[in-house]
């Protein structure tokens, strides 16, 4: 009845199927296949082990109930959220800076974005931490001047974590929004000169909103990263009160509370997660990364 | 350019004196590390005493920084050269696909490494070769998680440079009887040497530079280098230490300066082709 059962002799080779399938058509199948296996196995798997793990022993619950935890998330959330607009700032300053300067200053600040961006990123945490130390960098210099007397005392406070991080996310928020900086339409910029806008108002009004996407980009780029940072904030950090994925490291290394450990993973991937996909549905994320990348 | 400085006027100098600032502020932790691995001193101090060699020496005869070296020049090779095939294979595939909501959904999902937190992947990684004892103690679960990881950087860069190749080609070459392998291999990947050599080195230098991962994935006995100088940092600070950092630093931006200008010139050939 069926009529696969019978192929029909005189229809030409099948353009799918078999060995000559691989290579006829566009290839796009065989192509996609092995990163997507690779994914399913590598991205896929340790997720489903997360979540399998949270469930058993009823890890969620008390991770739930377990204060330190409590008082980890809105601490890392504020983290994040400082650090991602202290970046914003300092980065929409640097691309303008970067835009506005002169020949020898734009090859200057890039040299130094660059640098800093290919130093290693423990170097830089333990230049920090050299900075902060209650008679280190800082001290040595505000002292020098007269304007310090006592030792600092901000190594392994909270705060500490705050401008190391801002040191690291620079150059993430500095590229994307210096690439919307160099799509402004010049002659836009010229009509406002000409219609007589103030400097001010032509940068609040013409120049600021074009940059909205790549701000956008920066922001959530380093929203996310600052949420699950773990080395900055441990080594600089204060020890007693940690960050979510400075309390996930600790429970890692405690026996027999890996599936606390696995659920508050989860949980912190999943507001990752959400952020992301929002980030994605409304501002076209991934497509803006994958664009500035190139 | 030109336009944006006489826009902003008046505006300039103090958008310029921040920038100035900030430039300072990005080199502030090299200011610090280079003067105190220069000590002449035993102990840490600043301001730092003396001027001499010695702990640059110190390192020559130390193996507790080369055996870390070398491991983590060997996993970052592994973990980039699959990160490299893998995502290649990804952006040649993209290329080829006409159902634009298919497109968008993968590119999402290529894309989600990059926003993953490493210390959840880490936990989850390690719950996954708990199952396979076989390999859980050796490289292999640390050298597979870092090319997840490093995956996005070589698809968006890639993706980038194939975006640049004239489809046009490819249908031609189709035309002539060229299927798809052909194609790939003679027109799209000669054309996109530059960036794929760019993106190998991009996850090549993530993966070097990569901790956290590290931290909780490899075995006891292979300790990375980040692994190594994260231990030290949080332990024992020490004009050693300071000289290690300057020495990789002085590496990795030697190293990244060269690849780039090598990024370069494949790009420059790659479109002279």
């Amino acid at each position: 009845m069926s009529l696969s059962t019978a192929p029909a002799p005189a229809a030409p080779a099948r353009p799918r199927g078999g060995l000559r399938g691989l290579l006829t058509g566009s290839g796009a199948g065989w192509l996609l296949g092995p990163p997507l296996v690779f994914l399913v196995l590598l991205l896929g798997l340790p997720i489903l082990f997360l979540v399998i793990r949270t469930f058993t022993n009823s890890g969620l619950s008390t991770a739930l109930d377990d204060q330190s935890f409590r008082e980890a998330i809105p601490r890392t959330l504020l983290m994040a959220a400082i650090v991602t607009a202290l970046t914003l700032v300092a980065g929409t300053i640097y691309a303008l800076a970067l835009g506005l300067a002169p020949r020898w200053g734009q090859v200057v600040l890039f040299g130094l974005l660059f640098m800093i961006f290919w130093t290693p990123l423990l170097v830089r945490t333990y230049g920090w931490i050299l900075l902060q130390l209650p008679q280190g960098g800082i001290y040595w210099a505000l002292h020098g001047i007269g304007l310090l007397d006592e030792p600092l005392e901000v190594y392994q406070k909270t705060i500490a974590a705050y401008p190391a991080m801002v040191h690291v996310m620079l150059p993430y928020a500095v590229l994307p929004i210096f690439q919307s900086l160099r799509q402004i339409e010049p002659t836009q910029l010229r009509a406002a000169r000409v219609m007589g806008a103030k400097p001010l108002l032509t940068i609040r009004r013409v120049v600021l909103p074009q940059l909205r996407p790549g701000m956008l980009s920066a922001a959530v780029l380093v929203f996310i990263i600052s949420l699950g940072f773990y080395v900055t904030p441990s080594l600089l950090g204060d020890p007693t009160s940690p960050t979510v994925a400075g309390l996930i490291g600790s429970t890692f290394n405690q026996p027999q509370a890996d599936n606390v450990a696995s659920a508050m993973s989860l949980l912190l991937l999943a507001v990752v997660v959400v952020v992301y996909a929002l980030a994605d549905r409304i501002l076209g994320m991934s497509k803006q990364w994958e664009q500035e990348r190139a | 350019m030109n336009d944006l400085r006489s826009a902003s006027g008046r505006a300039r100098t103090p958008i310029l004196a921040i920038g100035a600032l900030l430039g300072l502020f990005l080199l502030l932790p090299m200011l610090i590390v280079v003067p105190t691995s220069w000590t002449g001193t035993q102990l840490m101090e600043f301001p730092p005493h003396g001027f001499s060699l010695q702990w640059y020496e110190a390192l020559t005869e130390d193996d507790q920084w080369t055996t870390p070296l070398w491991i983590t020049v060997q996993t970052s090779l592994a973990a980039s050269l699959i990160a490299l095939v893998m995502g290649t294979l990804a952006g040649l595939g993209m290329r080829r696909l006409t159902r634009a909501r298919t497109g968008a959904l993968l590119r999402s999902i290529f894309i989600m490494p990059l926003a993953i937190p490493y210390i959840a992947y880490a936990l989850g990684v390690y719950q996954l070769f708990l199952e396979l004892p076989d390999v859980s103690d050796t490289l292999l679960p640390f050298i597979l998680a870092q090319s997840l990881i490093a995956f996005p950087l070589v698809y968006v860069v890639v993706a980038g440079g194939l975006a640049r190749v004239d489809p046009s080609l490819g249908r031609a070459a189709a035309t002539m009887g060229a299927r798809w392998p052909m194609i790939a291999w003679k027109i799209e990947l000669p054309l996109i040497r530059g960036s794929i050599f760019a993106g190998w080195l991009f996850a090549f230098t993530v993966c070097f530079d990569e901790a956290t991962l590290a931290l909780f994935l490899a075995p006891i006995d292979k300790t990375t280098l980040p692994q190594e100088l994260y231990g030290a940092a949080s332990e024992s600070i020490s004009p050693e230490l300071s000289a290690v950092s300057v020495v990789i630093t002085l590496l990795a931006v030697l190293v990244l300066t060269c690849g780039t200008l090598l990024t370069n010139r494949l790009s420059a050939r790659g479109r002279a082709a």
